[in-house]
């Protein structure tokens, strides 16, 4: 659209410029032959002169009007702008040199070649042809005046009624074409034409008549129309006794034919001469000025050709320049105008099929990449609707991808580590060691899948994950990383082991709980029955036998009982509980107890708060406490230490309540199966005691580990989730409260 | 209904002031200068007789020193005498009745030494042995007839105006140039005008 209205404003720039030139040259045309003739163009010369300054003035105006944009152009620096001045002025140095060069020698010929018309010989040549014809004018002048006078003479007798015959008759005698004879006044008397049919003379001149009268007598050469002479010849007729007063004879004498033209030749030549040698200076001039009018045309046209033609051979440079501009800015659906069946168009065409070519392969190439990523978006939609955790690491071991599921699993936001190695991801979040830690050996190991379980202790207690991992091909763009898919299976190992001893407790109570009642109550009978009847002796055995039984069948229904305990599924009353208020509270039952053994607190003085059931939680500390108790009996200055501890580790807070004693501890062996039913380091004990706490412990989705401490002794290491909201903002460095609780 | 004669001594100021304006202001430059006219209608007045309108006129014609060197020199003036005869309304502007222009050709001859004045439009000529007799004739304008009274649609009243112009187009061609851009060449009388 631009380029058509550029089209058209350039047409109709060019359209006037042309209209202008026409009449112009017209002009200047006309003009060159008005100084040559003074007929009607002669007339018109100085509207001439003017309409062809005013054109010129136009042309100059538009001209000047064309460079000053160009020069406006060129100090914007718009595309091609440069190119086209240097263009013109080249176009102008090679028409003006020539230009200027016929000037300056058509001026010198036109000053020489108007000089060289006047010569001083011509001049006085003429002037002696002049003087040449005058003389002889003025001899004939002479002579005819002397043949007036002698016809006066003849007239002076004669009467004024006479006188018409007697001039009739000396016309015949003569080459006389008029005589008359006047008053004083001016008034005819009498007349004679050679030529019959003038009537009527023509009058005296008035100059002429006064000078006669004065005394003088004229004769005088006279001209007839444009080329004709004649003498006018007056004498005075004196008076005498027929007329009172003198009377003044007029005769016209022709000049002879050849004589005639001969003077009239000599008397025009000598006139253009005199005009012309009047008139040289202002003749310079005006050849001076039609020759400068002319070469002004000249180069204004040139000028105007010039920045034309430059124009029209820059604009494809410029369309061009402009272009390139464009696609080095991102636009490729350029397209440049046509530009002719030449180099330049040439160029214009590869150039426009080259930004065809262009925006086809970044329509291909945008095309491809919302492909990609409509694939990507769908691969994440997908990976975001697996229930199952999944981490991508490059062969570096730093994180790459993750996907929701995952972070909902780990309970952490591990989106924002995207690039991180494991060391980072650990110092994020401390609670992902063990998944890291199951994660490292197996990228150093064979390629291959493997799969392990990890536990670990996230924000929701401890969590058992099932991880299977694979190293990926090179070809995915990863360079050989890994995946690792990971599902929560912490409900399911529970639910697993909570079925197993279920099953326990049912066979126990079936197979060992029902024959109990029957041999305690067979017992007690035998008891009842033959004691009384043994003597004292035997009696005293009897005794103490079925004491034993009936001891031991207890114990065994106490342990039937517990393991129902255990394998009761859990039917838990949760809320707030203050956990220091009820360690305080529980271990209160212990301040009596007999053996010499001191039990300290460590409360954390922030207050830590958990959901938990409280006779749950009452029958965990019992278990733990008696536990510890036992293993202290035979040591001497026990003591048992109870803290509670708020932790926050990365964005998961839990509440860690610890046991530790001095006694003997834990075998090291078997120090990560304690909590499994049955194992019991102690001679009198279930086995179940432990079981029972960890039990509880996952009921409340807390965790708990054993430690052997370096000073010796054993310790327990609860964690309970925290309840949420529940943590201070600013964690204060733990005060130790202790309470000696002395027995006795 | 006579002109005045304008102040020489303005008109100089006027002159000087326009010529200093250059070649951009000669439009303005011609207009004024061609207020120092050395032609001058003097007195003018027509009379009615046998039903024509016949004119009589005294001009004051006086040639400034570039003129007469180009008449000395053979190039002829040519003087015009424009002639109007308007016919006045009420309402509306003066209406042209009539009008007639009257060329006359001055010019030198060297041969006779003499100066010959023809009328272009009749071709009469008259010849001179001084100029100053020449432009006594040209001066003097004798029972010209004007206009035919029959012409004029009776009643109403008219005005006649005159004026005495030197032609410059009709010289020759290089010196129409330097004509135009001179004042000495610029001559022309006010307009003159009288009732019919």
């Amino acid at each position: 659209m631009a380029a058509l209205v550029r089209r058209l404003a350039r047409g109709y720039r060019l359209l006037l410029l042309l209209a202008l030139l026409g009449p112009l040259v017209t002009a200047l045309v006309l003009l060159s032959g008005a100084i040559e003739n003074s007929g009607y163009s002669g007339r018109l010369y100085t509207w001439l002169l003017l309409s062809s300054t005013v054109g010129l003035l136009s042309l100059a105006i538009l001209i000047i009007q064309q460079l000053y944009r160009l020069f406006r152009q060129y100090r914007a620096q718009v595309p091609g702008a440069r190119l086209t001045v240097r263009l013109v002025i080249i176009f102008v140095l090679i028409t003006l040199s020539p230009v200027a060069v016929v000037y300056y020698f058509s001026l010198q010929f036109l000053q020489k070649g108007i000089d060289s018309w006047f010569d001083v010989r011509v001049e006085a040549s003429l002037e002696d042809a002049l003087e040449l014809s005058r003389s002889a004018l003025d001899l004939r002048k002479l002579e005819v005046f002397k043949q007036t006078q002698r016809i006066a003479g003849t007239l002076t007798p004669v009467s004024d009624a006479q006188a018409t015959l007697l001039l009739t008759e000396a016309l015949g005698n003569s080459d006389i074409t008029e005589l008359t004879l006047f008053s004083q006044s001016g008034q005819i008397i009498a007349t004679a034409n050679a030529d019959p049919a003038i009537m009527v003379p023509g009058p005296l001149p008035e100059g002429v008549l006064l000078q006669v009268l004065q005394g003088k007598d004229y004769v005088g050469l006279e001209p007839v129309r444009d080329s004709n002479f004649f003498i006018r010849a007056v004498v005075r007729v004196s008076a005498q006794e027929t007329r009172v007063e003198e009377r003044i004879l007029q005769a016209l004498f022709p000049v002879a034919g050849r004589f005639s033209v001969l003077a009239d030749s000599v008397q025009s030549a000598f006139d253009d001469y005199k005009e012309l040698m009047f008139l040289r200076t202002p003749l310079k001039t005006s050849f001076i000025l039609t020759l400068s009018l002319v070469m002004l045309f000249a180069v204004l046209t040139a000028l105007w050709v010039a920045v034309y033609s430059a124009r029209r051979l820059v604009e494809p440079v410029r369309d061009l320049a402009e272009g390139t501009q464009a696609v080095a800015a991102g636009e490729y659906d350029k397209q440049l105008p046509y530009a002719g069946n030449n180099e330049l168009g040439f160029l214009v065409d590869s150039f426009n099929q080259m930004t065809r070519r262009l925006a086809q392969a970044r329509d291909s190439a945008q095309r491809s990449q919302q492909l990609l990523e409509q694939q990507r978006a769908y691969l994440e939609v997908v990976l975001a609707r697996l229930s199952s955790g999944v981490l991508t690491l490059d062969h570096d071991g730093c994180l790459r991808t993750t996907n929701a599921a995952a972070n909902q699993i780990l309970g952490v936001d591990l989106s924002a580590l995207s690039g991180a190695d494991a060391n980072a991801i650990q110092a994020t979040y401390p609670q992902l060691q063990p998944l890291l830690e199951a994660i490292d050996p197996q990228r150093h190991g064979a390629a291959g899948e493997w799969r392990q379980e990890v536990t670990f202790f996230g924000h929701s207690g401890r969590r058992v994950l099932l991880c299977r991992g694979s190293s990926l091909p090179d070809p995915v763009g990863l360079k050989g990383g890994y995946v690792i898919v990971f599902d929560d299976i912490s409900t399911l190992v529970q639910a697993e082991r909570n079925a197993a001893w279920a099953e326990v407790a049912r066979r126990l109570a079936h197979e060992i709980k029902n024959p109990l009642t029957p041999i305690q109550l067979a017992t007690e009978r035998i008891r009842h029955k033959y004691l009384k009847l043994l003597e004292e002796e035997q009696g005293r055995i009897l005794d103490r036998g079925t004491h034993t039984i009936i001891q031991q069948v207890q114990a065994l229904k106490e342990m039937v009982d517990a393991f129902n305990e255990y394998a009761r599924p859990p039917q838990l009353k949760l809320g707030p509980m203050a956990l220091n208020e009820f360690i305080t509270e529980v271990l209160h039952l212990y301040r009596d107890y007999p053996a010499g053994v001191e039990i300290q607190l460590e409360l954390d003085p922030r207050q830590p708060v958990i959901e938990a059931d409280k006779g749950r939680l009452r029958q965990l500390v019992h278990n733990v406490v008696k536990n510890a108790l036992e293993a202290l009996k035979d040591s001497n200055s026990s003591l048992l230490r109870v803290s509670t501890r708020c932790i926050q580790e990365a964005e998961t807070g839990y509440v860690e309540l610890s046991f530790q004693d001095n006694g003997v501890g834990f075998p090291e062996d078997d120090i990560g199966d304690i909590f499994e039913p049955y194992v019991t380091t102690k001679p009198k004990g279930t086995g179940l005691g432990l079981a029972i706490v960890k039990k509880i412990v996952e009921e409340h989705g807390g965790s708990i580990h054993a430690e052997a401490p370096a000073e010796g002794g054993a310790r327990l290491v609860i964690r309970f989730p925290m309840r949420s909201g529940a943590m201070p903002a600013n964690p204060i460095t733990p005060m130790t409260l202790t309470h000696a609780e002395e027995a006795g | 209904m006579s002109s005045a004669r304008p102040g020489r001594l303005s008109l100089l100021i006027a002159v000087r002031f326009c010529r200093k304006l250059g070649l951009l202001l000669g439009l303005l430059w011609l207009t004024a200068s061609a207020l120092a006219a050395d032609f001058r209608v003097v007195d003018a007045a027509t009379h009615l007789e046998k039903g024509v309108y016949l004119l009589s006129a005294r001009l004051k014609l006086h040639f400034p020193d570039g003129p007469l060197e180009a008449l000395q020199n053979g190039v002829p003036l040519t003087i015009d005498l424009d002639i109007q005869v308007f016919r006045q309304r009420e309402w509306l502007w003066d209406e042209i009745a009539a009008q007639l222009q009257q060329r006359f050709r001055l010019e030198y001859r060297a041969l006779p030494r003499q100066y010959v004045i023809s009328n272009v439009n009749s071709g009469e000529l008259k010849s001179f042995s001084d100029l100053q007799l020449a432009i006594d004739f040209l001066s003097r304008i004798e029972r010209f007839p004007l206009l035919d009274a029959s012409l004029l649609p009776p009643g109403g009243s008219y005005l006649v105006r005159l004026r005495a112009t030197l032609d410059i187009e009709a010289l020759p061609v290089p010196l129409q140039l330097v004509a135009y851009l001179s004042p000495q060449w610029r001559i022309s009388s006010e307009w003159y005008t009288w009732p019919l």
